[in-house]
């Protein structure tokens, strides 16, 4: 069976059919053109219009009615005469209609939308408009728009679009828009309304785009920079050759060729070529409080440094021991850290070839302190309490139910002691030791004295101690300069005379590198830096 | 939530060891005491199982496939050898000593010897990198101080011996006693923060 699609829903239909099964509409344009009201006309309501206006049903209309038609189209008659000069289909559209809306192209120029009802007032442009209104009040470029579409020739850009309106719409549309008018209904006559059914009727093969990127040549340009530049971030850059041996390699090998050579040249020669210093205040307090302790006096010593130390704090203990040994001291080594125990034994041991210590009648270690501050104030507190037992497990301490030993007979509490020596490299740990014990040395009716051996850097900060009044810190050596005053002090020669010759000759050659080397590492590129100044100036 | 358990233990304790500074009564002095050997105990613990964890953290290291697990078996080795050595013979006795003496010292003592050669170095540069007076004063301080330290041959340069004992006791002694103050300030601020509950280091959130 044939069949038909409508135009308007698309819809199959039989082919005899007249309108559409699904819509209504006309399947078949009818034949010598058919306005677009009329395709799209209802059955029901054309056959009203037929009723109403239709020719062929002229004899059944009364005569008042008919006298009005043809008033109506003798007045029209001049608006049907230009329709029909544009091929409009006259004959197709009803008479009564016709006088409604068939004078729309003789105002093809008005600009205004409502330009079909300007020819029913008569307006003539040559001859109604005044000449000086004319000029005046339309522009130039309006004129020109007027004349254009008079001639029907419209401004298009390049892609047909009307320029004169800034229509961006498509040209389909535009044009659709711009010719169409509404030849039926109330809204007949009417210029650029929508249609009831926009486009339904007027099936057309879409516009094809190119799904292609358009790119231009610069374009192009940047898009192959921005891959090479990603290519190459993928890309591992070899690394630039490190030097084996650079400046600052040669800068620091020296340095530390010259200092070992200045060190080691006074051990080699073996002859003591620096003088001991000549005086020194702490040292010389220091003296003073041990030649004025008693007969077999309890020292507490503590050895609170670190082994990296021992040289400098060892050979600045050596004669300071020595004079109090040789008063008849008994000592009792103890340390807050744990590396102090083996430290105070290896000392002792340094000294036994001289002083013949024995241990336990002359010196007992008691070993480590756990707890820094908090041992160290329970050890000032309560001395036989805390630490109980020596290193080696003896019983420390005389009490009721065992024999303590010798060196610590008669102690029972820490004013007991008639002096305390620490032998410190620590700030911190020499801060916790002058603040722990200081009430207890400051306290005029404790018969007893608290002297530092310190390292030369803690000087600074052990001397506001020293200086105070009154004095946590009643005596002070320090580092090898304060060992060698007391060692002159109290006309020692043990005192290693090459120890003190290396630590003259290594400050000095230190002092010098740090002199010379900066002032040269800083004078040389500043010559070389003018010169080229100099240079550039004469050229 | 805060436990006041924790809290009430610590302000306790602390006011009574405090107190007993002020108050000379025998209860007070007694109980203070005894807290300090507490303390001392409780630490001497703690470092106690430090060192068994040490141990068991370079056991796992050094038995698992783990780089740098031979760092872990020597550390292992040295701490079996030497808490063996001094374990069994004494800490004081001749074999601890000589690992003492021929290793620990030395080793500290080269690291000393390193620390010598860099601070020159970074003396000798110090001109070049920020050449400015900050710098210069630096350097001349340290320069005149190193000097003047060791005995210079016995030359005696007049006003450098002098100059040396003024750096000494009053720029380098009121930049001491500066930081003394200021740690004396924290430890006071820290003590009360920790007498009134607002800071606990001891847990309890």
């Amino acid at each position: 069976m044939e069949e038909t699609y409508c135009p308007l829903c698309g819809k199959p239909n039989p082919i005899d059919n007249k309108f559409c099964d699904f819509c209504l509409a006309h399947l078949h344009p009818q034949e010598g053109g058919s306005t677009d009201s009329e395709a799209l006309s209802i059955p029901g309501i054309e056959d009203n219009q037929d009723g109403l206006g239709g020719h062929e049903s002229d004899s059944n209309v009364p005569d008042w009615l008919s006298e009005l038609q043809q008033s109506n189209e003798m007045e029209n008659e001049e608006t049907l005469d230009s329709e029909s000069e544009l091929g409009q289909p006259a004959n197709a559209i009803s008479d009564w209609m016709t006088g409604v809306s068939g004078d729309g192209e003789a105002t093809v120029g008005e600009v205004s939308p409502t330009a079909p009802f300007l020819p029913d007032q008569g307006i003539n442009e040559s001859q109604d408009i005044p000449h000086w209104l004319n000029d005046s009040l339309i522009e130039e470029e309006d004129q020109d728009l007027l004349e254009d579409e008079r001639s029907g020739e419209v401004p298009l850009d390049g892609e047909g679009r009307d320029v004169s309106r800034g229509d961006s719409s498509s040209p389909e549309i535009s044009e659709d828009i711009s010719s169409g008018r509404e030849n039926a209904g109330p809204l007949a006559g009417l210029r650029g309304v929508l249609p009831a059914e926009p486009g339904a009727a007027r099936v057309r093969k879409p516009r094809t785009y190119s799904a292609k990127l358009k790119v231009s040549t610069s374009q192009r340009a940047h898009i192959d920079l921005l891959n090479s530049l990603l290519e190459d971030e993928g890309q591992p850059q070899p690394l630039p050759p490190r030097r084996s041996i650079s400046q600052q390699h040669v800068l620091r090998w020296g340095i530390a060729l010259v200092l070992l050579m200045a060190i080691l040249w006074p051990i080699v020669i073996t002859s003591h070529e620096m003088p001991f210093p000549d005086y020194d205040e702490g040292s010389a307090e220091v003296n003073r409080l041990i030649s004025q302790l008693p007969e077999n006096a309890r020292v507490l010593v503590g050895f609170d440094f670190e082994p990296g130390l021992a040289a400098e704090l060892d050979t600045a203990a050596a004669p300071v021991f020595d004079h109090l040994l040789s008063e008849g001291a008994l000592l009792t080594l103890i340390s807050t850290s744990p590396s102090g125990p083996i430290l105070a034994e290896r000392f002792i041991q340094s000294i036994q070839s001289d002083q013949k210590l024995i241990y336990g009648l002359e010196y007992v270690n008691l070993g480590y302190i756990p707890g820094g501050a908090v041992g160290l104030l329970s050890f000032i507190e309560n001395p036989q309490g805390t630490i109980p037992f020596t290193i080696d497990g003896l019983s420390a301490w005389e009490t009721e139910d065992r024999n303590g030993l010798p060196a610590t007979a008669g102690i029972d509490q820490i004013t007991d002691y008639s002096m305390v020596i620490l032998l410190v490299d620590d700030p911190d740990t020499a801060r916790t030791w002058i603040e722990q014990l200081g009430p207890t040395i400051t306290n005029p009716q404790a018969l007893m004295s608290f002297v530092l051996i310190t390292s030369a850097q803690l000087e600074p900060v052990v001397r506001p101690y020293y200086e105070s009044s009154p004095q946590p810190v009643n005596g002070l050596v320090v580092g090898l300069r304060g060992g060698a005053a007391y060692a002159r002090i109290i006309g020692s020669d043990d005192f290693p005379g090459r120890s003190w010759d290396a630590f003259g000759m290594g400050t000095f050659v230190a002092a010098l590198l740090i002199l010379v080397g900066g002032l040269g590492y800083y004078v040389i590129p500043e010559l070389s830096r003018t010169a080229r100044d100099q240079e550039k100036v004469k050229r | 939530m805060r436990n006041p358990v924790y809290t009430a233990i610590a302000i306790g304790v602390g006011i009574v060891v405090l107190l007993g500074y002020f108050l000379q009564f025998d209860l007070l002095v007694n109980l203070r005491i005894v807290f300090l050997e507490w303390a001392t105990i409780l630490v001497a613990t703690a470092l106690l199982i430090g060192v068994v964890n040490l141990f068991i953290v370079h056991w796992r290291k050094s038995t698992t496939d783990q780089p740098n697990r031979v760092n872990s078996i020597a550390l292992l080795a040295g701490l079996t050898i030497t808490m063996g050595v001094a374990g069994w013979f004494g800490p004081t006795d001749l074999y601890s000593l000589w690992i003492f003496n021929y290793i620990l010292i030395p080793i500290e003592a080269s690291l000393m010897g390193i620390l010598s050669v860099v601070l020159i170095y970074a003396g000798v540069r110090l001109l070049r990198r920020k050449p400015n007076l900050l710098s210069i004063v630096f350097i001349a301080t340290a320069v005149i101080i190193l000097l003047m330290t060791g005995p210079l041959f016995g030359i005696d340069i007049p006003g450098l011996a002098e100059l040396r004992i003024w750096i000494g006791k009053v720029p380098a002694v009121a930049g001491a006693r500066g930081i003394l103050l200021g740690v004396s300030l924290g430890i006071i601020a820290a003590g009360l923060r920790i007498l009134m509950g607002a800071d606990r280091p001891y847990g309890g959130n």
